[in-house]
């Protein structure tokens, strides 16, 4: 028997880790007969942005972890972060996996360990305390709490005040009123426990934003494996896994709009008109993004596309 | 489990024979770390991972953002002080109580809960305070006991009167609302100074000769000495005023208060170039030593969590099927315990996340259980051996003996488990002002 | 003889000088820099509508560069926390024998720290890890917490040999 362990950052009662990562674990061993076993280590090793190291050199033998953590150190996943990639999380998450295959692996981003899976969460919406957002005139001055990345840039360029933090200081920074609100998926807003201040939420269709997460292990340990194993292990990674924490992001979205909607928050979709506003103040970054594709080696445009086509047509599912 | 019993016992013996504690809590934590990794999880990279978790420990915790309060909350006090403010303070409290018996006593414990509630730390005030308490009461023959005993423990005011560092990072590490944290300290902190000059009277009517009366100030001499105080007030109306305002958040507001007191020291004209520059400097010393302290913890803090030990102490108390009251003894009895060897941060930042979703399962509201952790986090800088107070002001009164405080600081010690069973028992204590004003 | 002592003594007095306010006067302008960002941030958030940019990671980035300019100093100075209340215990001769070995594990652990700081460097360096706004590379910021370990080390190794307190005095008073 090998046993593997794994290093979680989030807390064990976190629906990424309760729902995905130890059911993955568990059909890890099932797909072995009992030869793999995952073992999930009481505490986080580090901070979450040294969860690729931590797995690249056999700290821990399986980590997850999201590309946004350590800018500079990766670019292509981006292309499921911008405007519009999609409204299911299981969609974008198996699109993202076959879209890096075909197209984005040729840059070996992930190279010093072995890729099990690529996944997103549910798409970015607009929340906030003030007033209902219809267009980019309404995001004039508002205050909203953003990551770094493409959210800190869209945001900026739609006129609000980017305030830039990580999302643990969200409840502080809006209970406080210092932030008039922030950029979240559904499932967030209660999760962070903001349901009672932002009661203004603006539904971007195929979301404003996204975020990029990975779970990759130690390649040494991999290739160690008897090839059965490594086979076992793969048909259960990969789009399975991507799946598996697509669907769990949905359903907890789910849940955070019946939260959101049970406190009384007004709810609406952006139309068309801020629809374009929005894709007007992404195109910069995406042009960006497709000058580091093509250094790379990549046909950005095409995969970008395909990204698109893909989850749209994997949503209908 | 038993490897974290292990683990603590060698702690002890390697601080009892006098190793800093920051590096005597990494070497506990690095080899048990590596010995667990190697032996519970049969990994036989041990060694390097658990090296490597010493350099990413370090690493993240220089670059934790929420503990930026830190040497901010430092460098306010140590402006306040170097411009004479806290000075003031103490000769306003002592026109008004100098000429009772243990008046200078009074006095000092009154200017320390003053003082916390522009300073963010214990030990701070109880720096300040001692620099500023200490002469006048040696003037007036007070015994060393009675005087380093009320400044180490009013000093311990400075993190549960507003504003607190442990405080906010009590509130980043539960999510509870730092603003309602901040006044939901202020009734204990009131109650705590009200407690320890009853500690005062006591002694003094015990011990006679330690507090002798001093002399006593015209109304004229104690309406005067308060104008001195308007800068503190300032500062106050400041940090708290922009909090509740939602100008800033409550980790801004250290950096704003620093700013608000570098900014009245320096219109005051009490500021020289050569005070700016010590206040800045030794703002930084004391944070490396706090942050040395605190990577050693968290060093220490992974391999107890490595031995499983804090999963099996909640599945325990769940399986006993305790009441909350039952729990919040047992939990108060281990940060009694613990708090004999640990520096408070590291205690917080060790504990809390360990506890906190036990009692709030159990239905106990997070802001009354935080306010009951830094009380009894209180309680620990005055306790033997590693009382944080204590060492302090050894080091502002190095020729008076380490036993002299701790014996000096019993009737205050006695006060602190008063004031502890007060608030476990009495939830709106900690409770009304959120409750009504937030 | 006597003359060259002295030399030796006096130029290690202007090294023992130059340790301290080198480190300490960055120490200083760091923490003063810290201070003003985030009332640059605050007033640029209420009055024109424009937080500075980068506020967030440049007080993380600060935090850690304050601490570990501190940390040589306060370790040359011998101001880490200890407990001596079971001092008394020994004797002369034992509290020699006690005094030796606790110095020698702490060049020891320091000088692990270094190491391992050094090696996280070198790695940083290699993955190329910047700050998500600013991008700042945090290279920098690794090997500067090596280097000031290192000279913690160096100091505490100092100590060792020419015997404490007198090298350099506490705090700045
Ligand atoms: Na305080
Ligand atoms: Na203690």
């Amino acid at each position: 028997e090998t046993r593997l362990t794994m290093s979680s950052w989030l807390p064990s009662g976190h629906p990424l880790v309760r729902d995905v990562m130890v059911p993955w674990a568990n059909s890890v061993e099932e797909a072995t007969e009992g030869r793999v076993k995952v073992v999930m280590l009481p505490s986080a090793l580090g901070h979450p942005r040294v969860h690729y190291d931590l797995a690249a050199e056999g700290q821990a033998d399986i980590t997850y972890s999201a590309h946004g953590y350590t800018p500079g150190r990766f670019s292509l996943y981006k292309m499921v972060e911008f405007p519009f990639g999609g409204d299911s999380a299981e969609a974008t998450s198996a699109a993202y996996w076959q879209v890096y295959n075909k197209y984005l692996s040729k840059a070996d981003e992930h190279k010093d360990v072995k890729l099990l899976g690529l996944f997103t969460h549910g798409p970015g919406h607009i929340h906030n305390s003030r007033r209902s957002v219809k267009s980019a005139a309404d995001m004039q001055g508002l205050k909203l709490r953003v990551g770094g990345g493409i959210m800190n840039e869209l945001s900026t360029a739609l006129g609000a005040v980017s305030l830039q933090q990580p999302s643990s200081s969200t409840y502080e920074m809006v209970s406080s009123g210092v932030a008039d609100g922030t950029l979240f998926p559904l499932e967030s807003v209660p999760a962070f426990n903001i349901q009672d201040k932002t009661t203004y939420t603006t539904l971007v269709p195929g979301g404003l934003y996204n975020f990029s997460f990975f779970v990759v292990m130690n390649k040494d340990r991999f290739e160690s494996l008897p090839e059965e194993d490594q086979a076992a292990i793969e048909k259960v990674s990969g789009e399975t896994l991507a799946r598996l924490a697509g669907r769990m992001w949905d359903t907890q979205d789910a849940k955070g709009l019946e939260a959101i909607e049970a406190n009384g928050n007004e709810v609406l979709t952006a139309d068309e008109a801020f629809m374009n506003e929005i894709r007007t103040a992404s195109e910069p970054m995406v042009q960006e993004w497709l000058k580091q594709a093509e250094a790379a080696g990549v046909d950005g445009a095409a995969a970008l596309a395909e990204f698109r086509e893909l989850s749209r047509e994997l949503a209908k599912d | 489990m038993e490897a974290s019993l292990i683990g603590f016992a060698a702690l002890m013996v390697l601080i009892l024979a006098r190793v800093p504690l920051g590096i005597a809590m990494a070497i506990v934590g690095v080899v048990g770390f590596a010995l667990v990794q190697q032996v519970t999880y049969g990994n036989p990279r041990g060694w390097s991972i658990s090296l490597n978790m010493v350099a990413s420990t370090a690493f993240d915790t220089g670059l934790a953002y929420g503990l930026s309060v830190v040497p901010l909350f430092l460098l306010m006090g140590n402006l306040i002080t170097e411009s004479g403010m806290s000075k003031q303070l103490y000769r306003a409290a002592n026109a008004f109580l100098g000429h009772f018996k243990g008046g200078l006593a009074l006095a000092t414990v009154v200017s320390c809960g003053a003082f916390s509630a522009v300073c963010g730390s214990s030990m701070a005030t109880s720096a300040t305070m001692a620099k500023v308490a200490m002469p006048s009461m040696r003037e007036y023959k007070y015994s060393d006991g009675l005087a380093t005993g009320a400044i180490a423990a009013g000093g311990s005011l400075g993190i549960l009167i507003p504003p607190s560092v442990i405080l906010v990072v009590y509130g980043l590490m539960t999510e509870t609302d730092i603003g309602k944290l901040f006044i939901a300290g202020l009734i204990p902190g009131i109650i705590g100074i009200l407690l320890y000059m009853v500690a005062v009277i006591v002694t003094v009517r015990l011990k006679p000769d330690s507090g002798p009366a001093g002399a006593r100030s015209s109304w004229k001499e104690r309406l005067i000495s308060l104008k001195g105080v308007w800068g503190i007030n300032l500062i106050f109306i400041i940090v708290m005023g922009g909090i509740y305002a939602g100008i800033f958040t409550p980790t801004e507001a250290a950096g704003i208060g620093a700013s608000g007191a570098f900014l009245i020291a320096m219109f005051s004209g009490k500021l020289s170039a050569k005070m700016m520059y010590r206040s800045l400097s030794n703002a930084a010393r004391t944070t490396a030593m706090l942050f040395f302290l605190v990577i050693g913890a968290l060093i220490f803090s992974n391999f107890i969590n490595m031995t499983g030990m804090p999963m099996m102490l909640r599945d325990w108390v769940v399986e006993q099927g305790f009441s909350l009251f039952m729990v919040l003894v047992i939990l108060i009895a281990i940060y009694l315990l613990l708090g004999c060897a640990l520096e408070s941060m590291s205690m917080i930042l060790l504990t809390v996340p360990v506890f906190y979703p036990m009692v709030q399962a159990m239905g106990m509201d997070l802001i009354w259980f935080g306010i009951l952790v830094v009380v009894v986090t209180e309680i620990s800088l005055i306790t033997p051996p590693v009382g944080m107070n204590v060492f302090v002001l050894r080091g502002v009164v190095p020729d008076v003996k380490l036993s002299t405080i701790f014996r000096g600081v019993v009737p205050f010690w006695l006060a602190d488990i008063l004031r502890l069973v007060l608030i476990a028992s009495i939830p709106s204590l900690s409770l009304l002002l959120p409750n009504t004003l937030g | 003889m006597k003359a060259s002592l002295r030399a030796s003594a006096g130029s290690r007095e202007v090294v023992v000088l130059l340790y301290r306010h080198l480190l300490s006067g960055t120490a200083a302008i760091v923490m003063f820099m810290m201070m003003l960002v985030t009332l640059i941030d605050v007033l640029g958030r209420y009055l024109f509508s424009s937080p500075l940019n980068g506020a967030y990671e440049l007080t993380e980035l600060m935090l850690a560069a304050v601490i570990f300019l501190g940390l040589p100093l306060i370790t040359a100075e011998g101001g880490h926390i200890a407990v001596d209340l079971l001092d008394s215990f020994f004797g002369g001769w034992g509290q020699r024998i006690q005094n030796g070995l606790i110095e020698v594990i702490n060049v020891f652990a320091f000088g692990t720290f270094t190491w391992v700081l050094w090696e996280h460097a070198l790695k940083v360096q290699r993955y190329a890890d910047t700050t998500a706004v600013l991008q700042i590379p945090l290279s920098w910021l690794a090997f500067m917490m090596a280097i000031t370990t290192g000279l913690a080390t160096l100091a505490l190794v100092l100590r060792l040999i020419f015997g404490s307190s007198r090298l350099f005095a506490q705090g700045e008073q």
